[in-house]
């Protein structure tokens, strides 16, 4: 019989007995997996906290989102693990959270007809207030992409997959984006992207 | 400074601004969420489990009960047409009473569907068979057949009905009196089992 199948559970420094719920994985291979996870947890979660951060304007919200998200990498670790880019995966699942987050937030705004004030960041300390308050003026697929590009240094190709669109849609709302905060931040946009 | 650095720089000192996050914390939270989202799982498919058996820890027996159960009266059995309609063949044996009248033999009965009952009887029988009516009410079943003749006459003003309760099956049909003067009708309704014929 399996360790898994007999309850193997390993303690990691969380306090938190890692379970792992699957019948096939021997004792070995659940601490190994588990310390894995966690690995990567301790190195992706804090990045994917800062990205939705920047993306919704809102550290408590994009923390709970980037935890839900990673709930789910968890659930998926064992297939997710042998990806070429299991970040890409989590972010793409943490991405998709926060749009929906931002347009439950954005209807039930317009609903409560007390809309936040542009650069209002809950938890969130602006040192460059100007440079992320036209950030935030951007709509969401262009701040998105915005905050991929020029936080994450991901290139379009990427970009486009994590906001599940074709390559030349990301390019676009990169494209509009820029220009936008040109015109806002008084800058000159030369080359394209 | 560029644009486009100047928009780096922006957001990646707007985000070191921000407070880390707290790692371990999350991670027991993601553990305890994910703990959570397994037991939630098991716990569904343990309920459709629970309802599975449970349905047919009480349903199959009730079906088999169903099934071997005789069919009540009125009730017809399942595949059977609704209704008394069809043709049926009956055959009375020898008896006193049979002999008396001349009924013994094979009799082939049609009920039609207007209410309507076409008998053939056997050779020897000669009172009248034709006119007779038949009229369903529930599981019982109104038959004025041989009411004219001497074999059930009583009264001409109140011409006596036979009432039988009935039974059918995709191969018999049975009738049990429940009020019935003559007793030619009921050798013929109530003897034996009226055969359902193809």
């Amino acid at each position: 019989m399996s360790a898994a199948a007999m309850g193997v559970t390993a303690v990691h420094g969380t306090g938190v007995e890692l379970t792992w719920a699957t019948a096939d994985l021997r004792a070995g291979d659940v601490v190994d997996v588990q310390a894995e996870f966690t690995a990567f947890f301790r190195t992706e979660f804090p990045r994917v906290v800062r990205t939705v951060t920047l993306v919704l304007g809102d550290r408590g919200r994009a923390e709970e989102i980037a935890q839900d998200a990673f709930v789910q990498l968890f659930d998926h670790w064992r297939k997710v693990s042998r990806y070429e880019l299991p970040e890409a995966w989590v972010r793409r699942v943490a991405i998709r959270m926060a749009n929906r987050t931002a347009h439950r937030e954005h209807r039930r705004r317009v609903l409560e007809d007390r809309a936040q004030p542009v650069g209002t960041t809950p938890g969130l300390d602006t040192v460059d207030a100007d440079v992320y308050a036209a950030v935030r003026l951007l709509p969401l697929s262009q701040r998105t992409a915005v905050v991929l590009f020029y936080f994450e240094d991901r290139p379009v190709a990427e970009i486009a997959d994590l906001l599940g669109c074709a390559p030349a849609t990301a390019r676009v709302h990169l494209h509009k984006a820029r220009r936008r905060l040109a015109a806002t931040l008084g800058g000159e946009v030369d080359d394209d992207v | 400074m560029t644009f486009d650095h100047r928009l780096r720089e922006g957001l990646h000192r707007t985000a070191a601004a921000s407070p880390p996050a707290d790692v371990e914390r999350s991670l027991s939270r993601v553990v305890i969420g994910r703990r959570r989202r397994v037991w939630t799982r098991r716990g569904a498919l343990g309920l459709v489990a629970a309802a599975l058996v449970t349905g047919m820890a009480v349903g199959v027996p009730a079906v088999v009960d169903e099934l071997r159960k005789p069919p009540e009266s009125g009730v017809l059995a399942p595949g059977v047409r609704p209704g008394l309609p069809g043709v049926y063949v009956v055959d009375i044996g020898d008896s006193a009473l049979a002999a008396q009248h001349a009924m013994s033999g094979r009799w082939e009965i049609e009920l039609r569907l207007d209410g309507t009952a076409l008998f053939d009887p056997p050779d020897a029988f000669r009172s009248p068979t034709s006119g007779i009516s038949y009229r369903v009410e529930g599981n019982e079943v109104r038959v004025d057949a041989f009411n004219s003749d001497p074999l059930c006459f009583v009264s001409q003003v109140s011409p006596p009905v036979g009432i039988y309760r009935w039974t059918r099956t995709s191969e018999a049909l049975r009738f049990v009196p429940v009020s019935e003067t003559c007793a030619a009708r009921e050798l013929l309704f109530a003897g034996q089992t009226w055969v359902v014929q193809p």
